[in-house]
């Protein structure tokens, strides 16, 4: 029913054509991911000695589709975007931030494939969860928010990391836990809150063959994207776009948002706090930041709030914004500035005006003006 | 040379070794269906008997080691208690449960395992429970169709325990069927082996979990064999006399290893592999330890007390009276 629930979710307001906004969501393999940050930043390609523009973000998963399957979460995933600029990529890469709450809560599955360098697993993530091939491989976390193995059959398997995750009640409900397993070598170096009494400890042998069984793409997904992951923490995050290629092009810097309350209060995990764009523009000399940051080949727009602003690629703002919406009312962006009505009144208000100056000119010549 | 040969005779005939279980080395004991071989013999009298001295020849009870040679196939539960009739149970031969099939096995704390002794073994409970063993012979656990527990407390020499005795290669591998499991902290001493890499390993109460499966969970089960462990083998250390006497003799009865015949099992046609050992002190002269092969307490209506200690080592016979004075020939 859950699973019905999802799909049903997923169709009316997550295909993956219309996912442009934050907070929406998209499936793809059987998982279900919340976009939690768009953006657009430049990146250099060795191979081609040229400076791309690509199309990025981050998501975190937020429940499976599928049952009695192996289900792999990748590091990054693809997906088209609304967001995207059409003529630089076709998809965007999201990556993958966490796992949300109750995210596989009573799922049946063969197997799930959890890729390293998550920052967070969110309540109750895999309560009741069950793994037919017997073990969940769990990778350092970040953090690890309560009763997440609760109810839990199969075993778990939790990998050491190179730092300690952090777990807020993860492991307090100790009637409901399954049954822990770590490296003898990594007995000390797991979760601290986690009671070690609780743990078994399993030879490297045994360690290889659980993750040869239910971690072998997963591992070949982190090598190919090994620099991503490395790259994941909160405070690297931060992307810059140089607008045009001349030096008094604007420079905008995407960053988090109100990053270091996030980081203390631990609130809302399973929504990042949301970017913002810093835009030093030489041609205003300003420097403004905006919730909202999007560009063309000839324009960008920026955002705060409601209010939008357009400029050229070389800064200048553009004050006349009417004439850049076409006439259903959206800028070359696809966003719908003038709503329909207003569009139908001035549509109906040009009418009448036009109809009036039918007659005035009708009037005109009758009278012989 | 009449008088020398009168008092052979004399010796002789008076003389006579009173213990309470006529066993010597070699000689086979058998109960509850499993079968113990005498490896050594030595003498010990009982604390309650001989609290502070020894009051006379007739003190002596014969204590030793044993080892276990069979174990029959019919049942259920083998229980090999820590001793037998005084002795105690120091090993269990080579391939003693080869392709055995019990529910449940009790095992003693061991000096030795001789080699495939748990060779195709096959456990109802799902896992046999291995305690402190000293030494273990070639191939034990190989194809061992069971969990392996090693519940010890101290290092152990695993040898060539899961290594088959390959003549062209000494690093054939073999191991039980099931997982090796054994107490967190006692990783450190399975470590060189490469066992370590393939076993679990628990603290606590999922341990204790394990050791509960073992033997299903009863309770019973395990007591009884505990309660086995509180069986006197009798004082190895005693004096001849009372403990403020500045005389006397004080013997230590043990046992220890022949040179260069190896370990005990092994080959089994050979009959001593391991010997008595009497250490004597003498309390006069606290510094002279004598260590001799042999002790026989000896009736002799001669001596004040009734009777004297004979001893028999590398250097020949020697006796003495209780009070340790040497005794001439």
């Amino acid at each position: 029913m859950k699973n019905v629930m999802i799909i049903l979710f997923v169709l009316l307001f997550c295909l993956p054509a219309s996912a442009d906004q934050r907070g929406v969501s998209f499936e793809k393999d059987g998982v279900v991911y919340v976009i939690s940050s768009e953006m657009i930043a430049r990146r250099y390609d060795r191979v081609r000695d040229k400076w791309d523009i690509v199309n990025m973000g981050e998501v975190y998963v937020s429940g499976v589709t599928v049952t009695d399957s192996f289900v792999t979460i990748p590091p990054i995933v693809y997906c088209s975007s609304a967001y995207c600029r059409k003529d630089t990529t076709v998809v965007a890469e999201y990556r993958v931030l966490g796992i949300g709450e109750k995210a596989f809560a009573g799922a049946r599955l063969k197997g799930l494939a959890i890729p390293r360098g998550l920052r967070f697993i969110g309540n109750e993530a895999f309560r009741d969860l069950e793994i037919t091939d017997g073990v969940l491989v769990v990778p350092s976390v970040k953090k690890m928010k309560a009763n997440i193995f609760d109810g839990m059959k199969s075993k778990v398997l939790l990998l050491g990391g190179f730092d300690y995750p952090v777990a807020e009640k993860t492991f307090d409900n100790k009637d409901a836990l399954p049954d822990f397993y770590v490296l003898h070598e990594d007995r000390n170096l797991i979760v601290p809150e986690l009671d070690k009494r609780m743990l078994y400890t399993i030879g490297v042998n045994i360690y290889t063959r659980w993750l040869e069984n239910s971690w072998r793409t997963v591992i070949t997904q982190v090598d190919n994207y090994k620099k991503s992951y490395k790259t994941s923490s909160l405070e690297e995050f931060s992307f810059l776009t140089i607008l045009g290629s001349r030096e008094r092009s604007p420079k905008i810097t995407c960053r988090y948002k109100s990053y270091r309350r996030f980081e203390k209060d631990g609130t809302d995990i399973d929504m990042m706090p949301p970017c913002e764009f810093v835009c030093k523009n030489p041609y205003t000399n300003k420097k403004d930041t905006y919730d909202e940051f999007v560009m063309n080949e000839t324009l960008f727009r920026c955002g705060k709030g409601k209010n939008y602003s357009y400029f050229t690629l070389d800064g200048k703002p553009i004050v006349n914004t009417e004439g850049l919406l076409d006439g259903s009312g959206r800028d070359p962006f696809g966003l719908q500035v003038r709503s329909k009505e207003e569009v139908k009144k001035k549509n109906e208000a040009k009418e009448r005006e036009h109809n009036l100056n039918k007659k005035v000119d009708d009037l005109k010549k009758a009278f012989g003006f | 040379m009449m008088r020398i040969a009168l008092a052979i005779i004399f010796t002789f005939v008076l003389s006579f070794r009173l213990m309470a279980d006529d066993c010597t080395v070699g000689d086979v004991i058998e109960k509850d269906g499993i079968s113990y071989k005498i490896l050594v013999t030595y003498l010990v009298v009982d604390k309650k008997e001989s609290p502070d001295a020894i009051e006379g020849p007739d003190k002596f009870y014969c204590s030793g080691e044993a080892m276990v040679i069979h174990v029959d196939k019919k049942l259920r539960d083998v229980v090999i208690p820590p001793t037998i009739n005084r002795f105690k149970v120091v090993g269990l031969t080579d391939s003693l449960f080869y392709k055995h099939k019990h529910d449940r096995i009790w095992l003693p704390e061991l000096q030795f395992m001789g080699s495939g002794c748990f060779a195709k073994l096959k456990v109802g409970s799902g896992a046999l429970v291995v305690h402190n063993v000293a030494n273990l012979g070639v191939g034990v656990f190989d194809g061992l169709d069971a969990e392996l527990i090693f519940d010890i407390t101290r290092k152990i020499n695993l040898g060539k325990a899961f290594f088959k005795n390959h003549k062209d290669s000494a690093h054939v591998q073999c191991g039980p069927k099931g997982v090796v499991k054994i107490r967190t902290d006692m990783l450190r001493y399975i470590k060189p082996c490469w066992v370590y890499d393939e076993c679990y390993s628990a603290t606590s109460d999922n341990y204790k979990k394990w050791i509960r499966k073992a033997f299903n969970g009863d309770e019973a089960f395990m007591k009884n064999a505990l309660n086995d462990r509180g069986y006197s083998l009798g004082m190895r250390s005693y004096s001849t006399t009372p403990s403020k006497a500045k005389d006397g003799l004080l013997i230590i009865a043990s046992a220890e290893n022949v040179k260069g015949l190896g370990f005990p099992w092994g080959n089994l046609t050979r009959d001593y592999y391991r010997q008595s050992k009497y250490t004597v002190v003498n309390k006069k002269k606290r510094r002279k330890v004598t260590c001799y092969r042999d002790f026989i307490p000896v009736v002799d209506a001669t001596q004040r007390s009734g009777w004297y200690v004979r001893f028999l080592g590398k250097e020949g016979e020697e006796r003495f009276s209780l009070n340790g004075k040497l005794l001439k020939k």
